[in-house]
C-alpha cells in the first residue's frame, strides 16, 4: 500500500515545530556535582540550615547508590560531572503587570501559542511560568490567596512556609527512593508547591509551564502539592524546550498528597525535544511521580499526554492507604523516529476498599520503542481493593517496537484484578470502512487515532484537550489531520 | 562450586562422547550463573536459591524399585507404551516400548550410541545453557533420558508415556532428567510426562526436554505432575516448531497435602519457538496450590516466521498459604507478520493467606499483528454462588462445582483423550464431587 508507505514516510519526517532558544542572560552554578554546588544551590536560594542538612543527606544517600539499568531503553552513560545544576533567569525586578516581563519572554510565550492575557481572560488560569529553575511570574495568588490556597515557587514555600515544607517534603518520595530520586533531593532548583486548605475546592486550574532554557542544565524540579481534608485541585503540568543537541537530563519529583476526602488531579502534557530524525540529542525524562492517598475516601488521578522527549522514563504512582481511596492513571505515550517511552504506572493497594484503573495507550511509529510497565499490588491488609488495566499498543510501521510489562501482584483473597492488553497496527477494515465514508487515508488514520486516545483525553482539562490533540498532530503528523 | 567440577569430572564419561565439549560448556556457563537469586527478574517471586539445599549431589542416586513404585505402577492403566525412568535411570523391565516401523524410543545414552548422528545434531541445540542457570546444569550433568524419534510421515496413534519416579533417600541429591523428542516432517505424537515422588522425603529436581517439531509435524504433551508436594522440581521444555507444525503442550500441577518438611516449590519453564510460517503453538496450564506451595509457570512464545498463531491459557486455584506464579511472554521478532497470538491468565484465591503473582508480558517488533492477553484474578462470582444454593446446594459444594467449572476448561484443551478423562476423574475427586 503506497498510501499508507506515504503516511509513515510524513510520519517520521515530520520536524520539532517549538524549537527555539530563547537568549536569556544565566546565572550558572559552577559545572559539576559536589557539596559544594549544593551549598551554592541552597546559598542562592536562601534556604534555612535544616533545608541544606536534608539535600546534603540525600547527596550522601545517592553516592552510594548505582544508577539502574534495568528499564527497557538504551541510552550513553550520563556524566553527572558534567551537568550545570543550576541556572536561573536574571531578573530580580519585582514583576507587577505583564509589561514588566522580559521581552524575549513574552516572545517565546509567543511562539508557544500560549498569549498569557487571553488565557488569564479567558480560561482564568493562575500560570506559574517556570522559565529554567527560578519562577518568574505567578497570576491570580492574590485570587488564590483568598480562599487560603498557596500556589508558589517551592523555594519561596521553604522560605515563608516552613512548616508545612518540612512536614510533607520527602514523606511520598523519600529521597533514598531511587537514584535519580536521591539526585533530584540533592540538588533540586525550583518547582512549585500547592497548599489546599481544609474544604477549599480549588477555583481555577493550577498550571505551571516548564520549560528547559539554559543549554547543558540539567532541570532537577521539585513539586509537592498537598490537599487537606475535603480539597479539590487540579494541577497541569505542561512541557515544551528548544532544540539542541547534548542530550539534557530532567530527573524531576512530584509528591502529591491526598488528605481525607481530598482529590488531587494531576495533568501533564509532555512535548520536549525529542532529538533529531537520527535520534540525536533530546530530553532524558527521567521523573518520579508519585501521589499519597493518605486519607480515607480520597482520589488521586494523573492524566499524562507524553509526546517529547528522546527518552521517557516515569511512572506515576499511587499509594492507596486511606480505606476506600481511589487512584487513576490515564496516559498516551506518543514515540516516533528513535525515541523510547518507558512509563506506566504503579498502585499500590493498602487501605480497604480501595479502587484503581489504569488506561495507557501507546503508539509507536518510525524506529521508536514504546513500553508500558506497570504494578498493581493489593496486600494484605487491603480488603475488597479491586483493579482495572487496560494497556493498548498501536503499531504504525514495521520498525517499531511495542511492549508490555504488567506486574500484578495479589496478597488478599477479596481482592479482583482484571487487565487487559492488545497490540496491533490500525487494522485495514476500519481504514476500509471510513474510505467508503468518503475519508482519505489520512483522515481515517487521523479519525482512528483520535478515537483510540479519546478515552484518556476526555480526563483532560479543556484547555490541555486541545493542546494535546495539536501536539499529537506534530507527533505523527501525516497520520493525523 | 569446586564440589561441581569435582562432581562433573566423575561423570564425564557416562554419557556420550561427541557431546562432550558441549557439556563442558555448559557447565563453564553453570559455574558462572550459578542458582538465580530474587534479584533475577525471571526469579523475582520465586525464591529458588533459600528452598534448594546448598550443597547438592548430582550423582545418580540409588535406583531401587521401591513398594510405592510398584504399586503405582500396578494401579495404572494397561498403558500401551511407557517408559520409566527412576531417579533418572532408565528401567527396561518396566517399561513397554513400542516396536513401530519408523518409529525410534529408547533411553537417551543408547540412543547416542547407535543412531548415528542425530542425537549430536539435536541435544542440547534448543535450550539457551549460556543463561538459563537449570538448563545449564542438565546439560552438564546428563546422564541418561528418553529419546523419541518419529520418523518421516508416521503417526504414533497411541500416547507414550514417560514415567518420572523419585525414590531418593538422600535428600542433597539434585536429580537430573532429561530427554529429547525429534518428529520428522509429517509425524504426529502424543507424549505424557508423569512426575512422582514415590520416596517418604523432600526430593529435588531438574528435568529438561528439548522437542523438534517438524514441517507439518503435530505434537501433543502433557505434564503431569500430581504427586510431586514434596518437591522442588524445575521443568524445561524448549521447542521448536517448523512450518505448519503444530504443537500443543498441557501443564498440570497439583500440589497434594505435604507430608514434608519443606515447602513444595514447582517451576515450569514452557518456550515454544515458532520458526516455520504458519506453525501453531497452544499452551494450556492448570495448577491447584495447597498449604505453602509455590507454583511457577514462566510461559515464552516466541514468534520468529510471518503468519504464525499461539494461543496460551492459563488457570490457577489457589488456597491456604499457596502462592501462584505466572509470567507468560508472548516475543514477535522483527518480520514476524502477521502474528496471531492471544494469552489468558486467571487465578481464583481462595484463602485469606493465598497470594499471586502475575506478569503477562508481550513484546512486539512487527506491526501487522494482533497480540492480546487478558489477566484476571479474583474469586467465584457471588452471583453465581447464589444461584447455586437457591437451587438446594450449600455453599461449600458450590464453590466446588464452580471451581470444577472453572477448571475443565483447561482440561478439555487436551487432545489425548484417556489423558483428559483420566485428568476429569482426578478434577472430581479433587473436589470431591461426585457427578
Amino acid at each position: 500500500m503506497a498510501e499508507s508507505d506515504k503516511i509513515i514516510d510524513e510520519v517520521v519526517g515530520s520536524d520539532y515545530k517549538y524549537g527555539f532558544v530563547t537568549p536569556i542572560e544565566e546565572e550558572l552554578a559552577p559545572r559539576g556535582l559536589s557539596e559544594d554546588t549544593i551549598r551554592f544551590i541552597s546559598a542562592k536560594k536562601q534556604e534555612p540550615e535544616w533545608m541544606l542538612e536534608w539535600r546534603l543527606k540525600a547527596y550522601r544517600a545517592w553516592l552510594q547508590m548505582k544508577e539502574p539499568g534495568w528499564q527497557n531503553v538504551r541510552y550513553p552513560k550520563i556524566d553527572f560531572q558534567d551537568i550545570i545544576y543550576y541556572a536561573a533567569p536574571k531578573k530580580k525586578k519585582e514583576i507587577k503587570s505583564l509589561d514588566d516581563l522580559d521581552p524575549e519572554i513574552r516572545a517565546t510565550y509567543d511562539k508557544l501559542g500560549i498569549p498569557i492575557q487571553e488565557q488569564k481572560i479567558l480560561a482564568g488560569i493562575a500560570v506559574d511560568y517556570v522559565m529554567d529553575s527560578e519562577s518568574v511570574f505567578t497570576t491570580f495568588r492574590e485570587a488564590l490567596r483568598e480562599k487560603g490556597i498557596i500556589f508558589c515557587s517551592i523555594s519561596e514555600a521553604i522560605r515563608e512556609h516552613e512548616d508545612l515544607v518540612r512536614r510533607y517534603l520527602g514523606t511520598v518520595v523519600p529521597p533514598r527512593d531511587n537514584f535519580y530520586a536521591a539526585l533530584n533531593s540533592a540538588v533540586f532548583s525550583d518547582g512549585s508547591f500547592v497548599y489546599v486548605p481544609k474544604g477549599v475546592r480549588c477555583p481555577m486550574e493550577l498550571s505551571t509551564y516548564f520549560r528547559i532554557n539554559a543549554e547543558n542544565s540539567g532541570q532537577f524540579e521539585r513539586t509537592l502539592i498537598i490537599a487537606d481534608e475535603g480539597s479539590y485541585v487540579s494541577y497541569l503540568e505542561g512541557c515544551t524546550a528548544p532544540k539542541r543537541d547534548e542530550n539534557q537530563l530532567h530527573a524531576a519529583v512530584v509528591e502529591l498528597i491526598a488528605l481525607d476526602n481530598a482529590e488531587i488531579k494531576y495533568s501533564t502534557v509532555q512535548n520536549w525535544y525529542p532529538g533529531d530524525k537520527e535520534g540525536k540529542g533530546g530530553i532524558y525524562n527521567f521523573v518520579t511521580k508519585r501521589g499519597l492517598c493518605k486519607g480515607a475516601y480520597s482520589k488521586i488521578s494523573w492524566t499524562q499526554v507524553e509526546t517529547g522527549s528522546a527518552i521517557t522514563w516515569k511512572y506515576p504512582s499511587c499509594i492507596l492507604k486511606g480505606d476506600h481511596s481511589i487512584g487513576e492513571f490515564y496516559s498516551v505515550a506518543v514515540t516516533n523516529n528513535h525515541q523510547q517511552a518507558d512509563t506506566g504506572t504503579k498502585m499500590i493497594h493498602i487501605g480497604k476498599n480501595t479502587r484503581s484503573r489504569i488506561v495507557s495507550k501507546g503508539i509507536s511509529a518510525g524506529r521508536s520503542q514504546n513500553s508500558y510497565r506497570g504494578l498493581v499490588q493489593i496486600h494484605a491488609t487491603a480488603e475488597n481493593a479491586y483493579n482495572f488495566s487496560q494497556c493498548d499498543s498501536l503499531l504504525i510501521g514495521d520498525k517499531c517496537g511495542a511492549h508490555t510489562f504488567p506486574y500484578l501482584e495479589i496478597k488478599n483473597n477479596t481482592g479482583k484484578v482484571e487487565h487487559e492488553a492488545t497490540t496491533s497496527k490500525i487494522g485495514e477494515d476500519l481504514l476500509f470502512y471510513c474510505n467508503q465514508r468518503g475519508l482519505s487515508d489520512e483522515e481515517a488514520v487521523s479519525l482512528i487515532i483520535n478515537g483510540y486516545c479519546k478515552e484518556v483525553f476526555q480526563h483532560l482539562p479543556m484547555e490541555f484537550m486541545v493542546e494535546a490533540q495539536k501536539l499529537l498532530s506534530i507527533s505523527l503528523e501525516g497520520s493525523v489531520g | 562450586m569446586e564440589n561441581i567440577a569435582t562432581q562433573f569430572k566423575s561423570l564425564a564419561n557416562s554419557f556420550s562422547k561427541e557431546s562432550l565439549a558441549l557439556r563442558k560448556e555448559a557447565l563453564a556457563s553453570f559455574q558462572k550463573l550459578g542458582i538465580p537469586t530474587t534479584r533475577h527478574e525471571e526469579w523475582k517471586y520465586t525464591n529458588i536459591k533459600a528452598r534448594l539445599r546448598q550443597e547438592f549431589s548430582l550423582l545418580p542416586a540409588e535406583s531401587r524399585v521401591n513398594k510405592a513404585v510398584k504399586n503405582y505402577i500396578a494401579s495404572l492403566p494397561p498403558y500401551t507404551y511407557r517408559l520409566t525412568f527412576l531417579n533418572g535411570v532408565f528401567h527396561p523391565e518396566l517399561s513397554i516400548i513400542p516396536d513401530l516401523k519408523g518409529v525410534t524410543v529408547c533411553s537417551l545414552r543408547e540412543a547416542a550410541a547407535h543412531t548415528g548422528g542425530i542425537v549430536e545434531k539435536h541435544f542440547g541445540r534448543l535450550v539457551d545453557y549460556s543463561q538459563e542457570h537449570f538448563a545449564a546444569l542438565n546439560t552438564a550433568f546428563v546422564t541418561d533420558g528418553a529419546f523419541i524419534h518419529i520418523h518421516k510421515n508416521v503417526a504414533v496413534n497411541e500416547p507414550i508415556y514417560l514415567q518420572y519416579f523419585f525414590t531418593a533417600t538422600d535428600e542433597y541429591a539434585f536429580v537430573q532428567t532429561r530427554n529429547l523428542v525429534v518428529l520428522e516432517e509429517g509425524a504426529s505424537l502424543s507424549l505424557a510426562e508423569d512426575f512422582r515422588n514415590a520416596s517418604n522425603i523432600d526430593v529435588q529436581y531438574n528435568h529438561v526436554a528439548e522437542m523438534y517439531v517438524g514441517n507439518n509435524a503435530r505434537l501433543d504433551v502433557v505434564e503431569l505432575q500430581l504427586e510431586v508436594s514434596n518437591a522442588i522440581g524445575i521443568h524445561t521444555l524448549e521447542s521448536k516448531v517448523n512450518r505448519n507444525g503444530r504443537l500443543s503442550a498441557a501443564t498440570i500441577t497439583f500440589s497434594s497435602p505435604n507430608t514434608g518438611t519443606g515447602q513444595s516449590l514447582i517451576r515450569n519453564n514452557l518456550t515454544a519457538r515458532l520458526t516455520g510460517e504458519g506453525a501453531h503453538a497452544e499452551f494450556a496450564g492448570l495448577y491447584f496450590g495447597k498449604e505453602n506451595a509455590l507454583i511457577d509457570n514462566h510461559v515464552l512464545i516466541d514468534h520468529i516466521a510471518p503468519n504464525c498463531t499461539s494461543n496460551q491459557l492459563y488457570k490457577g486455584v489457589l488456597s491456604d498459604e499457596a502462592t501462584g506464579v505466572f509470567n507468560g511472554k508472548i516475543f514477535v521478532k522483527p518480520g514476524a507478520q502477521k502474528t496471531n497470538a492471544y494469552q489468558s491468565s486467571k487465578a481464583l484465591l481462595l484463602s485469606k493467606g493465598a497470594s499471586v503473582n502475575s506478569k503477562p508480558q508481550l513484546e512486539i517488533f512487527a506491526d501487522d499483528v494482533k497480540c492480546s492477553h487478558g489477566a484476571a484474578i479474583g474469586q467465584l462470582d457471588e452471583n453465581a454462588l447464589f444461584y447455586l444454593m437457591t437451587r438446594g446446594v450449600s455453599r461449600h459444594e458450590a464453590t466446588q462445582i464452580l471451581t470444577y467449572a472453572f477448571a475443565h476448561e483447561v482440561v478439555e484443551h487436551i487432545q489425548t483423550k484417556p489423558i483428559r478423562q483420566f485428568l476429569c476423574d482426578k478434577l472430581r475427586d479433587e473436589l470431591h464431587l461426585n457427578f
